[in-house]
């Protein structure tokens, strides 16, 4: 079974990379494992590697995904690695293997390999790496001297920091503290002299002075230039040096993993979205050539995040997608024809033994007769279409830049109608129902087509309401003798998010698209960067000051989050820790009162976090 | 909006009482409510007696006990109708309108924080900590409304009640709803400006596991 299994995947596979390496997907060498479901679910939280380092977090992670899901089914899971690592659920049916091949390999492969985001997750040496780790804290734990107590210590609190690893990719050419300082120094000497000759004039002097505050001030701080790598400034010896060799190697250790997720987490929709492309797109081209059967099973598959009309606006995946088919639309072109190679098939009439065959393995023309494929290739002209627009906006961008350069004004409102198309629909099919169940006509609004002409918003509101209500009532004017209210009240929740978001965004296109795009990826996480590590070359029993970089459009932090950070900041810093942030009073609704103010959070020695507003 | 007790408790306009106002539920649990201003009532259905109190702006409306099944509650104690009052209206009446409960300005405590850190790093730190600066504080000070009307929050516990034998007897632990009302303008503002928190509708999945086809 298994080999027959292997046999037909591998017949697969060699189409997809003629159709891949033709559209111009250029992915690592990927390798295919057979996974089962259990030991999917197992992996996950271990990045898929079993030679992973243990930490209680990730059975945690495990236990909360049974709990969530229970028996759930992961399609795939893949590695960015080179090679890479492709887990495909054993239990896929092998029409669902073809997709999630596209969609993994062709995808996300190829999304590694060629988004600059990826450019230092260091996808060569990343299997040894997590091994190497893996062994560390084994070794580390098992060590009597130091055990499993203490490595879990530190390493609770690296997790707790470990989105505060930086912009990634590294900017390369910054110029180093020590520079600037030099640069600082010689300009206050400068503006010092200049001050002194006296030749300005009073408005020129009080400039100067302003000038020499603000440099002296800078020159106080260690490091000069805000640092957001925390993590990387807390293990460097030179600003922490009672750190010992086995703590340091732990944080550098959880650092070197938040380095390698974060651009996973940073291209969420934009890798989803090209992945979702090429597992339609790919399928379609003549070298791949489905069997009928499977050709009318597909559209199923491809439109599984994309069949309710909500998730066009908050998927990952179908957002990502629709952006994608955006620019295709907007840039692509068809460029001539090229000549490529089909698998040769020849046809027959079905057996009794033909149809016995496991259905997957059941390759039907659409008139149901049995097709062969001969191994050889025939030649057939297909359509040339250019996409060097989608594979550009695939190699320079991340979610944040790619919804604010493609989510254009345009293409909401393409979502929007579509949405709004999507509605009439439904509208028709429940008045339709409402009308068969014994609905009077002011409750199934029909002929609703005479109803929905040139519908506005508000004649759509009026009919969601109406609905709405009955929904809401179902069992109760059930009981009062009305039929049974035959639409769920999820599918009217559904519309009615609809017509609110179309009307939010006619109300206000510029807040709503920011807001959208704080929806994707690490744009929810903060900013918190290293403005002052303790006084120079003293005793070293300086503060660490961090500083939150609000983003009144962002809004404030959690409370307990903020305590979090600072007390896991303190753990590891071994001294006083600060952060500064800015807040507002609100009420348990989240309500504003009152002004937003500067804030500070502070934890000593004791570990207790105390607060207060700075001015 | 469904209380944790499962009880369905709504804001309808009282001039379309046959109509559910659209309506978003927030992160954090506030309900987003279009309705224009005007007469409103509050609509429960609940599987148990229970006891409800209503109050509007913090501003005490009713407190009342209904049966189980479905009840419209629409005036007060006072006699009068619910009513969701703009904030000049609202001024205008008796009643003063709810100010913002301004956070007041003491001295900065320095007890128990460490002041090794240099004053003006820590006033460079403050300074920057605004993206935009004090002009974006300031934008955000000006969009925080000096008057809130329209907040909605219905309380609702289970009347005790002697328990059936064999029945487990209902939680009688009490649960707060809370509504922000807005005219339909207003909350479409609202619905863009807090589009981040806006918890997605749940997915309405096919019956059938699309991997293997078998019935769930």
């Amino acid at each position: 079974m298994y080999d027959k299994l292997i046999k037909h995947i591998r017949m697969w596979d060699e189409r997809l990379t003629r159709a891949g390496v033709r559209v111009g997907l250029k992915p690592y060498e990927t390798r295919y494992e057979l996974v089962g479901d259990d030991q999917m679910v197992r992996l996950i939280p271990y990045v898929m590697l079993p030679a992973h380092y243990r930490h209680w977090s990730f059975g945690k992670k495990y236990e909360q995904q049974m709990k969530d899901g229970g028996n759930f089914h992961i399609f795939e899971a893949v590695i960015n690695s080179s090679p890479s690592f492709c887990y495909l659920g054993v239990t896929n049916r092998l029409p669902m293997q073809l997709l999630v091949m596209a969609h993994a390999k062709w995808g996300h492969v190829d999304f590694f390999a060629n988004n600059e985001t990826f450019g230092d997750s260091g996808a060569d040496s990343i299997i040894e790496r997590l091994a190497q780790n893996g062994e560390f804290v084994k070794r580390l734990t098992r060590d009597p001297a130091y055990g499993v107590e203490k490595v879990e210590w530190i390493l609770d609190a690296a997790h707790a920091l470990d989105d505060h690893v930086g912009w990634v990719p590294a900017i390369k050419d910054r110029v180093s503290d020590k520079l600037v300082r030099k640069e600082l120094e010689h300009q206050l000497v400068e503006l010092r002299q200049r001050l002194k000759q006296a030749e300005s004039s009073e408005f020129e002097s009080r400039g100067i002075q302003e000038r020499i505050d603000e440099i002296a001030a800078r020159l106080k701080r260690d490091p000069i230039n805000p640092v957001s790598d925390v993590l990387s400034f807390i293990m460097d010896e030179r600003n922490n040096p009672r750190l010992g060799d086995e703590e340091r190697g732990l944080i550098a250790i959880v650092r070197d993993q938040a380095l390698y997720l974060h651009p996973q987490a940073r291209t969420k929709f934009m890798n989803e979205g090209w992945a979702s492309y090429w597992e339609k797109n790919l399928l379609l081209q003549p070298e791949v050539s489905m069997p009928a059967n499977w050709a009318m099973e597909m559209p199923q598959y491809w439109s599984m995040h994309d069949r309710q009309a909500t998730a066009w606006y908050f998927d990952p995946y179908a957002l990502g997608l629709s952006c994608f088919e955006y620019i295709d639309r907007e840039h692509g072109f068809d460029d001539g024809e090229v000549e490529v190679d089909a698998p040769s098939f020849t046809t027959r009439e079905a057996t009794a033994a033909d149809n016995d065959e496991e259905s997957d393995f059941q390759y039907r023309t659409v008139d149901g007769k049995v097709i062969e494929y001969t191994g050889e290739t025939h030649k057939v002209m297909t359509v040339n279409r250019n996409r060097d627009k989608m594979f550009q906006v695939r190699q320079h961008h991340e979610d944040k830049s790619f919804f604010r350069e493609y989510l254009t004004e345009k293409h909401v409102q393409h979502i929007n109608a579509k949405a709004l198309e999507w509605m009439h629909r439904v509208c028709g099919v429940i008045s339709r129902q409402l009308r068969a169940s014994g609905f009077p006509p002011a409750v199934s609004f029909h002929p609703i087509e005479q109803k929905l002409t040139n519908a506005s918003l508000e004649v759509f509101n009026e009919i969601v309401e109406t609905w709405s209500n009955f929904a809401q009532m179902g069992q109760q004017l059930q009981q009062q003798g009305w039929p049974a209210f035959p639409v769920p009240p999820q599918t009217l929740q559904v519309m009615g998010t609809i017509l609110q978001i179309v009307a939010a965004y006619d109300q206000d296109k510029a807040k709503f698209r920011s807001m959208l795009i704080l929806r994707t990826g690490r744009h929810s996480i903060p900013d918190i960067e290293v403005v002052d590590g303790g006084p120079l070359s003293q005793d070293l029993t300086g503060s660490l000051t961090l500083r939150h970089v609000f983003d009144p459009t962002f809004g404030f932090l959690k409370q307990s989050e903020c305590k979090d950070t600072v007390r896991y900041a303190r753990r590891l810093w071994g001294r006083p820790v600060r952060l500064i942030t800015v807040e507002q009073a609100q009420d348990r609704w989240g309500r504003p009162i009152g002004s937003p103010r500067p804030y500070e959070y502070f934890c000593d020695e004791d570990g207790e976090v105390r607060e207060r507003y700075l001015a | 909006m469904q209380s944790k007790n499962g009880i369905a408790i709504d804001v309808l306009n009282a001039n379309t009482p046959n109509r559910l106002p659209l309506n978003v539920l927030l992160e954090g649990g506030l309900t987003l409510v279009k309705v224009p201003h005007g007469p409103f009532k509050v609509r429960l259905i609940t599987p148990h007696p229970t006891d409800v109190a209503i109050t509007l702006d913090q501003k005490s409306l009713l407190s009342a006990k209904i049966p189980a099944g479905i009840t419209e509650l629409a005036m007060g104690q006072d006699g009068r109708a619910f009513e969701f009052k703009s904030a000049a209206d609202t001024a205008r009446g008796a009643g003063s309108p709810m100010v913002c409960e301004e956070v007041s300005a003491s001295e900065v405590p320095t007890e128990g924080f460490d002041e090794d850190v240099s004053p003006d790093v820590l006033a460079g730190a403050v300074r920057d900590v605004v993206v935009g600066g004090e002009e974006a504080l300031a934008m955000l000070e000006s969009t925080q409304p000096e008057h809130i009307t329209g907040f909605l929050i219905v309380s609702v516990k289970f009347t005790e009640q002697a328990p059936i034998p064999g029945v487990v007897p209902p939680p009688y632990d009490e649960d707060q709803v809370a509504f922000q009302m807005n005219p339909p303008e207003d909350h479409n503002q609202m619905v863009a400006a807090n589009f981040h928190k806006i918890v997605p509708p749940e997915k309405i999945e096919p019956r059938w596991c699309s991997c293997c086809r078998r019935d769930k």
